[in-house]
């Protein structure tokens, strides 16, 4: 969906990261294991349909699923802290790719990359993440079992 | 003969009678009466039929209408339908005719038709993946272009699709010349669709808004004299031995969908064979 889905590539050449958004709201809500589950599936997904080196996706994705997990539930709801907490995923996420970019070998030119594309994509991912993990609160909610007394 | 003129006298005065006896006789104004009286009834019969009728038939008539707008609707949608259709179709050859023409002006090159089927979904990278691969006989490093201009380079080929790297990516670096003045740089992409950067132009070269970009095909990495883009703002350093122009690229990058393979151009390798 994310390579597809947007038919055109936007005027400011800025997608949104439709399976960071949902592997990070999803490990803030389940924790690290499940999180680390759709990580792997949505990173092996997104590296075989990408130019970029193999395993670059997938270790983005699984770093910040792992430390969306840590902060499970912590504080639950959509305060000030969590809102922090998606931010700084978002961001992870950002320079965690341009870093196993760079690492692999791709010849990259940070400053621009940080200027045209990390920042732009941060602040687009970190504007849609509460909406994303609003979705995944309820979803995960909704397949919890009724408590009975 | 006597008895038909017989028969016929007897109806004429036998209608006259009947005549003058109604105009004078009782039974006259008996009639005339009974008129009087039934005229506000027929009247009233008449208004409540009306009325009745009316209503029918509008009722009648919005059964009709009702049929005949579910058929003009589809019929809107039927003609909704071939519109879309017939601009598909006058777009498709818009694009055929443009490819064409950029054919036309390189005979000597092999061009084969494919389709962006999908996008880089890493923002960092600018890329795209077309539908043709090794069975198409793409290879990486083929060039890849549109009818208005260089799109990238092929980077990977799978059997049925190949990726490409777009001129817009940041490791993506093009040998570019003037077209106008002959000076000649690298063009790099900027990660943005609507602009890239040609540095390393010698100071010494004057620059105006407008030139055209061409690659130069320098660096045995892309065919010579196509088109990149044009010239929209150029920044010079007084001490420095080079200038740098910023190009809006000619291949509208937002709207990639029916891109050419150039399959018969062999990019040099410079690497050392031992």
């Amino acid at each position: 969906m994310q390579a597809a889905w947007w038919p055109l590539i936007p005027p400011w050449g800025i997608r949104p990261d439709l399976v960071m958004l949902l592997v990070v709201s999803w490990s803030l809500v389940v924790g690290v294991s499940g999180g680390l589950r759709w990580a792997l599936i949505g990173g092996i997904a997104l590296d075989l349909i990408s130019i970029a080196p193999m395993g670059v996706a997938t270790g983005s994705l699984a770093l910040a699923a792992f430390l969306g997990g840590l902060w499970r539930r912590r504080p639950s709801g959509l305060g000030p802290r969590r809102l922090g907490q998606l931010a700084i995923l978002a961001a992870l996420y950002q320079i965690t790719t341009l870093a196993l970019l760079a690492a692999a070998g791709w010849p990259l030119d940070w400053r621009v990359s940080l200027q045209q594309a990390s920042l732009p994509a941060t602040a687009l991912d970190v504007a849609l993440l509460p909406v994303v993990y609003s979705i995944a609160e309820r979803i995960h909610r909704l397949g919890q079992p009724a408590i009975q007394w | 003969m006597r008895r038909v003129v017989a028969l016929v006298a007897l109806i004429v005065i036998l209608g006259g009678a009947s005549a003058l006896l109604f105009q004078t006789s009782p039974l006259a104004q008996i009639e005339a009466w009974a008129n009087q009286l039934l005229t506000p009834a027929q009247w009233a019969l008449a208004q409540v039929s009306n009325g009745v009728r009316e209503p029918l038939a509008t009722l009648n008539e919005a059964r009709d209408l009702r049929q005949e707008n579910a058929r003009l609707r589809q019929q809107l949608e039927q003609l909704a339908l071939v519109e879309s259709q017939a601009w598909a179709l006058q777009w498709e050859n818009q694009q055929l005719r443009a490819e064409l023409g950029f054919k036309a002006n390189f005979p000597e090159l092999a061009f084969l038709p494919a389709e962006v089927i999908s996008f880089d979904p890493l923002n960092p990278i600018q890329g795209v993946v077309i539908d043709k691969g090794s069975e198409d006989a793409v290879q990486p490093g083929m060039t890849v272009v549109t009818a208005q201009g260089l799109v990238g380079r092929v980077t990977r080929v799978g059997s049925k699709a190949a990726q490409v790297v777009l001129a817009t990516d940041t490791t993506s670096a093009v040998g570019g010349v003037i077209v106008s003045s002959r000076a000649r740089g690298i063009v790099y992409g900027q990660r943005r669709p609507d602009h890239l950067l040609m540095r390393f132009i010698p100071s010494s070269e004057q620059l105006t808004f407008g030139d055209i970009v061409m690659t130069s095909g320098i660096g045995g990495n892309f065919p010579q004299n196509i088109p990149i883009g044009r010239v929209v703002a150029v920044r010079q350093q007084e001490v420095a031995m080079f200038q740098e122009a910023d190009i809006e690229p000619s291949v509208d990058f937002t709207h990639l969908q029916r891109v050419l393979v150039i399959t018969n151009f062999t990019p040099l390798s410079l690497e050392i064979e031992h």
